[in-house]
C-alpha cells in the first residue's frame, strides 16, 4: 500500500471544517479517487464521530442544554461548597449533572480538581466551562466513572481572577448507583 | 463530482464527468463532520450542522468510548483543553485561540498533535 500524500494536518483540518473552500473541495475529490488517502480519512473519522460523541468530565450550560434536546435523561444536582449532596443515578437516567455553585462572577479562568482521598486517582482539569453570571460549573457524571473513579469524589473549584488562583471550595457528592 | 447516486432512497455512490465523458463509482461515502464545504453534502441537501449532522447520517462512533475516555486522560493538559474546546463545545480555532490566548496556529498544531496522539492510542499504541 503506497503511503497517503495528504499530511494528517490536513486531514484533520477537512474534518473539522478548518481548511478553506477550494482546499477543502480539491482534497474531496482526491478522497474519491485514492483508496489510500481515503482509507486514512475514515480512519481519522472514527476518531473524531467518536469525539464528537464524547461527553466531558464538565460541561457547558450550552452542551448541557443540547443533551436535553437529543433526549438525553439528566438529573441536576445543585451542590453547595462544604455541604455533602447526594445523588442517585437511576436505571432510566443517562447522565448525572452536579451542579456546583459559588461567586464566579470575576472569574476569567476556572479549574477543577477531581479525587477521592485514598483511593488512589486525581484528575485535574484546566479551563473548564463555566457559567459567570449563575456562578455554576457543570460536572456531567457518566455511569461508566462508577468503575473509573471509585469513592465518592470531592471536586475542588479553584477560580483565577486577575492572575491569582483562590479556591472557590471544596464539594462533595455521595453517589448511589442503581 | 457531479450528482450522488440513489438507489432505496440511500446515497450509493457519485457520477462524475472528464474528458472521457461521465462515469460512476458506487462506495459509501462520508461527509466530513461538519462538511461545511463539501460538495456531497451540498448534493445531498444535509445542513452545515456537525452535531445534527453525526444523526443524520446515522454515523455511530467506531471507537471504544473506555478506551477513547482512558487516551484523553494520557493527554498534556493543554491538549485536553484544546480537544475538549474543539469537540464539546464546538470552538473553532481562533475561538480557541482567543480562549487560551494563544495563537490561532498554536491551536492548530496542539490540535493535530492532540489528534494524533489519541489516533495511536485508541488503536491500541500508547497516548
Amino acid at each position: 500500500m503506497t503511503t497517503c500524500r495528504v499530511s494528517f494536518e490536513t486531514l484533520a483540518r477537512w474534518w473539522l471544517d478548518d481548511l478553506p473552500e477550494a482546499e477543502s473541495a480539491a482534497l474531496e475529490e482526491h478522497l474519491f479517487a485514492c483508496d489510500t488517502c481515503s482509507a486514512a480519512s475514515e480512519r481519522l473519522g472514527d476518531l473524531v464521530s467518536g469525539l464528537r460523541a464524547w461527553i466531558p468530565p464538565v460541561i457547558s450550560h450550552a452542551h448541557r442544554d443540547r443533551l436535553a434536546r437529543e433526549g438525553k435523561r439528566i438529573r441536576l444536582t445543585p451542590v453547595d461548597a462544604g455541604a455533602d449532596a447526594g445523588a442517585r443515578f437511576d436505571r432510566d437516567l443517562d447522565l448525572l449533572v452536579h451542579v456546583l455553585r459559588g461567586d464566579l462572577s470575576r472569574a476569567a479562568r476556572v479549574d477543577l480538581e477531581i479525587g477521592r482521598p485514598g483511593m488512589g486517582w486525581r484528575v485535574v482539569l484546566e479551563h473548564v466551562p463555566f457559567d459567570r453570571k449563575a456562578g455554576e460549573v457543570l460536572i456531567a457524571c457518566q455511569r461508566h466513572y462508577r468503575d473509573m473513579f471509585p469513592g465518592d469524589p470531592v471536586f475542588k473549584v479553584i477560580v483565577v481572577e486577575q492572575g491569582e488562583r483562590r479556591p472557590l471550595g471544596e464539594y462533595l457528592v455521595i453517589h448511589e448507583w442503581m | 463530482m457531479q450528482r450522488l447516486l440513489t438507489q432505496d432512497r440511500a446515497i450509493r455512490g457519485v457520477r462524475y464527468r472528464d474528458p472521457d465523458g461521465w462515469h460512476e463509482v458506487r462506495a459509501a461515502l462520508t461527509v466530513t463532520a461538519g462538511g461545511r464545504f463539501s460538495r456531497v453534502r451540498k448534493l445531498a441537501g444535509l445542513p452545515h450542522n456537525p452535531n445534527r449532522l453525526i444523526d443524520q447520517i446515522e454515523c455511530r462512533p467506531r471507537v471504544d468510548r473506555i478506551r477513547l475516555e482512558g487516551c484523553l486522560g494520557g493527554l498534556e493538559p493543554r491538549e485536553r483543553v484544546v480537544v475538549t474546546m474543539t469537540f464539546a463545545e464546538d470552538r473553532t480555532a481562533e475561538e480557541i485561540s482567543e480562549a487560551l490566548s494563544l495563537t490561532a496556529g498554536n491551536v492548530r498544531v496542539i490540535r493535530h498533535r492532540a489528534l494524533a496522539r489519541l489516533r495511536s492510542c485508541v488503536e491500541g499504541g500508547e497516548a
